[in-house]
């Protein structure tokens, strides 16, 4: 994928959206996206439309990605649902992708949305169980309680308290509070994360992304045909990989999978993580970022705490992580949230982000995953990798 | 989400029928996975191909030990429709090698130590309650010591 390009984004603010529909905010995510490719939209030759919850919140269990395209005014064109979870929408980013490499059209679509916020907490929690295997959903599998798990083990193999992951959610709802597209735009205090109410020991409320409607999109096409329409600066999607969580026994287990997906990335990427000068993270759950980032190798084992502490991944610092605030600040609904990374990707790429601009940006990854297979390990990885 | 709602409407959990004996030999309940006869591959819930051999037809029906050592758990407070909060999740470490996930009862995980490395023995116990009021039987793990005393 050396020569594609993402020629614009759309998104809407996540959070709760009583009133629109997932219609609505679909509509609206790609139309920002056209204006801001500045692109006539009859040039559009597919769409992938990726969603996770419409089957069991709105009650449409098929071909929701051709009523979407239908309300922002398109008909006729090739359709593709994509499902993966919380990992949707960069799946439906990589299949656009893999559209304009092929050939197959000149510009691709990628669209997520969500609505999750629909006045029944408990029905929006067992849909996201949902995502969990059949026999993790039916005994009610909590991701929230995974991560609890798999953060308590990493605590212990590095002696870490719970100030260190706490801070993981005061850099994050920091960064969010200067994002005017996150939910949580409130930045909150050590003290703040740590006296909140617990979720599963030791997640705090804070520390927990919030349910949220909303809507993210983005239009790839190959750099020269971008050429010909624009001279401004079009971020290159170098990477865009995507593995399955592996059966226990099968395999190097000692790897994660999140480090195969990163490698197969860098290597597609012809970089190393040290390449890397930006990330947006999965932290469904805050702490989860610690994990993550040395998952990615972007730093090293038992580092990402010492780096959080000394400033290294804040705004300012060498390898700023999730400036967007990441899940639990800018908000989690789930089929749209890769779509959103991909969007931060692109305006740090071009020097666009405001406040939260992360200095001489030029490598920037997402890390996008979801559901969970009959393991501890999600049930798909997806690592972007977008370059200036 | 089709596989939940298969699970809802009925009384015991997802695959049940396959995944548990109430009485394996007459010697308690157990649960039941898949082995491959080539390479000695486990699986829980049971597969129908081994993912190590990748060939069709290898694997066959596997009771497990009833006992594992606890591996990690977290209790959960906030529960999705039909789960009482708080219960506990967990890991269960077979000495087949693979990691078995369960809730954990017999304790109360407000009071009680849960020490990680402890015996717990599997048993049949009500997961849920459905959305007619019915309990909905799964599997559990409980306090090997309590099972020996009880």
């Amino acid at each position: 994928m050396d020569d594609i390009v993402v020629i614009g984004v759309g998104m809407i603010p996540f959070g709760k959206h009583q009133n629109l529909s997932i219609y609505d905010m679909g509509r609206q995510a790609i139309w920002n996206a056209i204006q801001d490719a500045d692109l006539d939209p009859r040039k559009i030759g597919h769409a992938y439309v990726s969603n996770s919850l419409a089957g069991p919140l709105q009650g449409l269990e098929n071909t929701r990605g051709q009523f979407v395209m239908r309300e922002a005014g398109f008909s006729g064109i090739g359709v593709t649902n994509v499902e993966n979870a919380c990992a949707s929408g960069t799946n439906a980013f990589r299949g656009a992708c893999l559209e304009v490499a092929s050939g197959a059209s000149d510009f691709a679509l990628a669209v997520g949305v969500e609505k999750m916020l629909i006045g029944d907490n408990v029905r929006t929690l067992g849909a996201i169980t949902g995502a969990a295997s059949p026999l993790y959903a039916s005994l009610g599998y909590q991701f929230t309680a995974g991560y609890a798990m798999k953060i308590k083990k990493y605590m212990a193999k590095y002696g870490l308290s719970r100030e260190d992951i706490a801070r993981v959610v005061v850099k994050n709802t920091y960064n969010g509070s200067l994002n005017p597209l996150a939910y949580q735009r409130t930045p909150r205090t050590l003290e703040e994360v740590l006296s909140a109410r617990l979720v599963a020991d030791p997640l705090t409320l804070y520390m927990c992304c919030p349910n949220s409607d909303g809507a993210a999109a983005a239009i790839v096409c190959r750099e020269r045909t971008a050429r010909q329409l624009t001279s401004r600066i079009l971020p290159r999607v170098v990477a865009c990989s995507l593995g399955s969580g592996r059966l226990p026994g099968t395999g190097d287990t000692s790897i994660s999978t999140t480090t195969l997906v990163a490698r197969s990335a860098y290597e597609a990427a012809s970089i190393g993580p040290a390449d890397i000068n930006f990330v947006e993270l999965h932290d469904a759950m805050a702490p989860a970022e610690l994990i993550e980032i040395e998952e990615l190798e972007v730093c090293q084992p038992g580092e990402a705490a010492i780096w959080l502490r000394e400033g290294v991944t804040s705004l300012g610092g060498k390898v700023p992580v999730s400036p967007s605030g990441g899940l639990a600040a800018r908000g989690h609904p789930v089929g749209a949230t890769g779509l959103a990374q991909v969007a931060e990707l692109v305006w740090q790429l071009r020097g666009e982000a405001g406040e939260r601009q992360v200095p001489e940006a030029k490598v920037g990854l997402a890390l996008n995953q979801g559901g969970r297979v009959d393991t501890e390990e999600a049930a798909a990885y997806c690592v972007t990798i977008l370059k200036r | 989400m089709g596989d939940n709602q298969k699970a809802a409407s009925s009384d015991v959990v997802y695959g049940w029928s396959d995944l548990f004996s109430p009485d394996e030999e007459g010697q308690g309940p157990a649960l039941v996975g898949s082995r491959c006869s080539t390479c000695g591959y486990i699986a829980f819930p049971s597969l129908q191909v081994c993912p190590t051999c990748l060939i069709a037809g290898t694997m066959s029906r596997h009771v497990l030990s009833r006992s594992g050592k606890l591996e990690n758990f977290s209790v959960v407070r906030q529960a999705p429709k039909g789960f009482q909060a708080p219960y506990i999740q967990a890991f269960i470490r077979l000495p087949e090698g693979l990691a078995i996930f369960t809730h954990l009862i017999g304790v109360d995980p407000d009071k009680d130590l849960i020490e990680i490395g402890t015996l717990w023995h599997v048993t049949a116990a009500v997961i849920k309650t459905r959305d007619d009021g019915q309990p909905l039987t799964g599997y559990a793990f409980a306090p090997a010591r309590e099972m020996i005393n009880g």
